[in-house]
Parts: structure tokens; sequence; C-alpha cells
């Protein structure tokens, strides 16, 4: 899985969760934190990591999110445990 | 017992008839057919079941599309049904300093978010599991999304009385406006098909013939359906004083418990709704025999002929119909429903029968076409296998 496909599924499903919270699509970037740039919440955040899990068959541990703040670092952790189950 | 003096100004409803009260008005003169209900996402029947469904509701097109990713189909009817008929009047009467309450019935709530959650975690994993999801695994999750979309601060109040959950928020209704608490309150109830619900009701209580049939000779069970009726109520006062149009007083309104009996029937025996027939007629200042018609909650079970008994007996004289034999039966949502209809109907000074003809039950005096009745009250009626029963009289405005 490459990391250019995963990211697409990450932005994707950000873009939807974020044209429901009416969040101007010009902030959703790869680079942007989420919480405080991109303006999403938590919760989102949690159903981002719930939907990755589930699509790759991953298990992401809960040490790992403090880290996913942007969609490039959620892209990298999501092919890390992608590569690791192998 | 002094009579309420509350007056329905406002109402609105969706349900397998339409989206708003306009929309009942040429619906109920024609017959209805359930519609095959599912594929459902986890879980499935060995046979196909029918109801009736929801129908021409686009949540979109009604709510908008901000914040309804994560909201159930159950808060949808519920915001749609509040979107549809009291927007502007909320937004009004809140500028003015008046916050009307909410008091919504349902049986089950989103049973069906709670289910799929549950199935969710067991099928794929509690990691799978949308977070976001579980905000509607509460029975309360419906209104509480209405009180956050209409920026209630006042009365929020969810009635779970079962399949009398309705009527149980009318009655809750009426009760905190005579007691001074509020000016007006948005009451009824709501209720979703779903696989959970219909798992309940799949033991002897679903239609053998996938036909709601109410006061049948042979009783087959129950149709499901689903939707949501809601009304404006507040003083007539009130009405009066500010110009307020008027749908329908409500003229009495009463409800008592009546358990099934032991033994071999497990049927209540009726008493109670004679009591609540004959309290909301003294609420009211009239006799039985001043009803002009009455829609009753028969749903062709075996219920039915315990209705039809109290009301041979107390109202011999007035036609009797039954939504349900378009409507289905909406649970949660099923005599809020049943008071929309029975108000298109008053004001339209006609009957709405079941609309079809089959052996009934020769001491019901049932209604199958429509007809012309230029009404004065008519007694919308509750008994649920549960035991609750209660009486709502309108009176034409």
């Amino acid at each position: 899985m490459e990391l250019v496909e995963i990211k697409t599924a990450i932005r994707a499903l950000i873009t939807e969760i974020a044209e429901d919270m009416e969040i101007p699509a010009e902030k959703i970037v790869d680079n942007a934190l989420f919480i405080k740039e991109m303006g999403l919440d938590s919760m989102a955040l949690l159903e981002v990591l719930a939907t990755m899990e589930k699509k790759f068959g991953i298990t992401i541990p809960e040490t790992e999110f403090p880290t996913i703040s942007t969609i490039e670092k959620c892209a990298v952790t999501v092919k890390k445990y992608i590569d690791l189950k192998g | 017992m002094s009579s309420p003096s509350f007056v329905i100004t406002a109402a609105s409803q969706i349900s397998a008839l339409g989206c708003g009260i306009g929309a009942l008005s040429e619906a109920l003169t024609k017959p209805q057919q359930p519609v095959a209900i599912g594929p459902f996402e986890y879980h499935a029947f060995d046979e196909p079941v029918f109801g009736y469904k929801v129908n021409g509701f686009d949540p979109e097109a009604v709510l908008g599309k901000k914040g309804l990713r994560t909201k159930d189909w159950a808060t949808k009817l519920l915001l749609g049904t509040f979107e549809l008929g009291f927007k502007e009047q909320i937004a009004q009467r809140t500028a003015a300093g008046e916050c009307p309450g909410f008091a919504v019935g349902t049986m089950f709530g989103s049973v069906a978010s709670i289910g799929d959650f549950l199935s969710e975690s067991i099928v794929n994993g509690v990691h799978a599991v949308n977070p976001q999801a579980f905000a509607n695994t509460v029975i309360n999750a419906p209104t509480g999304n209405a009180n956050i979309r209409y920026e209630n601060r006042t009365l929020s109040a969810t009635i779970a009385n079962g399949f009398g959950s309705s009527f149980g928020a009318l009655v809750y209704a009426v009760d905190y406006l005579r007691h001074g608490y509020a000016d007006s309150v948005i009451a009824g109830g709501f209720d979703e098909i779903s696989y959970y619900a219909l798992l309940g009701l799949q033991i002897n209580k679903l239609s053998s013939n996938n036909l709601i049939t109410p006061f049948a000779q042979t009783p087959r069970g129950l149709c499901i359906g689903e939707g949501c009726a809601l009304f404006l109520i507040e003083s007539a006062e009130r009405a009066e004083t500010f110009g307020i149009p008027v749908l329908a007083p409500i003229a009495g309104i009463a409800s008592f418990f009546d358990p099934p009996q032991t033994g071999a029937s497990e049927l209540p025996g009726g008493e109670g709704l004679a009591r609540a027939i004959q309290e909301a007629c003294d609420q009211a200042g009239i006799t039985p025999a001043q009803i002009s018609w009455v829609a009753s909650d028969a749903n062709g079970t075996v219920l039915d002929g315990v209705e039809a008994q109290v009301l041979q007996s107390i109202v011999p004289h007035a036609p009797v119909t039954s939504y349900k034999s378009r409507l289905g039966e909406c649970m949660g949502g099923a005599q809020a429903l049943t008071v929309a209809c029975a108000i298109v109907d008053i004001n339209a000074q006609r009957i709405s029968g079941i609309q079809a003809d089959y052996p009934h039950l020769v001491k019901t005096n049932l209604v199958t076409q429509t007809r012309f009745c230029d009404a004065s009250y008519v007694l919308i009626t509750m008994l649920t296998c549960e035991g609750y029963c209660g009486a709502l009289i309108l009176k034409r405005s």
C-alpha cells in the first residue's frame, strides 16, 4: 500500500467530515494541524482513526494518537502499521 | 376537575403518508400498501418483512447538509418534523423571550443505532466502531439533537412509555402547561423501523399476511410503521391574546393504567380505557353521546377486541376509524400521528376510513371509506399491550 493511496483515503474522509462541519475546503491540506488549523474536533479524529483501522485491517495503539496531528502524519502512521501487519 | 384549556396551534408530521400536515389531506383518502423492509446492515430475516416506511422525506433537502453526517434516521425524522413545522415559530418565539419546551415520546429511540453500534463491534471489532456513532446510542439523543439545533434552554423531555409514548408526551406537555412551567410546548413522538424493533415484534405479533387490519374478525397481527408527529401546544387564552390561529382545541386528555389480566387471555379488561374516555369527556364538559367519531388505536391485534368492546359500551353511536391502516404501527409515534390525521379530518369535515374492506368485528361501527362528517368532538383512543390507555378529545376549532 503506497503512502499516496493512504493519504487519498484519509483526505477523502476528512473532506467529508469537513463539509459536514462547514470547514472551508482550502483548509484541508496535508500539513495543516487537524484541530488548530482545520478546526476539526477530537471526535472527528477518532472517527478517522477508527475508519482507517477498519479499512486497512490494522490496530493503531493509543500511544500513537498524540502524534497524529496532520493528514501527512496520520498517513505515515497508518502505513507503518500496514507494513507491520505484513 | 377543571377542563384543560389548551389548544394546538401548529402541527407537523413525517410518515408513510408524506411530509407535512398538508400531505395528509390527500393521502388519507387513499389506501396505502406496506413495502418490503431492508436489507439491514448486519442482520437479516429468513422471510421478507413489510412495513410502512416514511415516504418522500429527504433529510438534506429539509435540514441542509451541515451536521447531518453522524445523525441517525430517528434523529433526522424528529429534526425534519421540527424543521417542517416549527422552525420559524421557534425562532420568532425565542426572539420574543418565549422558548417552547420539547416533550418527545419514543418507544425505541435510536435502538437501530444501539444495535448497529454493538453489531459493528462484534462483527468488525471494537476498533472499527465509529466513536461519533456512540452519541446516538441513548434514547434521548434525538431530542437532545433538537435542543442543540433549535437552541432550546427550557423543557426537554423524552417520554418512553412503550407503544403509548407519544400520548404520554402529550399528557406530559399538557400537565407542564397546566402547572404554568412554560408558555408553550412542542410535543409528540416518533419511532423508526429497525431490525431490532422487528426482532421483538416478530414473535407472534407481526401480521401473517403483511397487512394491517384494524378490528378484523380474525386478528392477523400488526404491520410496523415509522414516522413522527409534533404539535405546538399552548393555552387557549394565550392563543387568543396574541391572535394565534388554532388548529384544534384539546378539550380533554386523560390516561390510566390497565394491566393485562392474568389468565388465559392476558388482555386488559378495558376498564382503564373506559375511565380515560369518561375523564376526558368530563374535562371537555360533554357526555360521550356528544362524541362525533373515534380515531382508534386498533392495529390488527387481539387487543382490538378489547377496544371495540369499550367503544361499543361508551360510544356505540360513533363511527370509528383507525389511521394505522395506512400508517402501520408506528410505536412511540403512533398516537401523535393519529392526532395529526384527526386534526386534518376534523377541519376537513370528514372521516377518513380504513380504505379497505374485510370482515370486521360486528360490534365496531367501522368506517371503511372516506365520508363527510361535520364533527364537533373527536375522540382519540389509546390502548396498548403494556396496559397504558388513554383518551384525547379534540374539538373542532
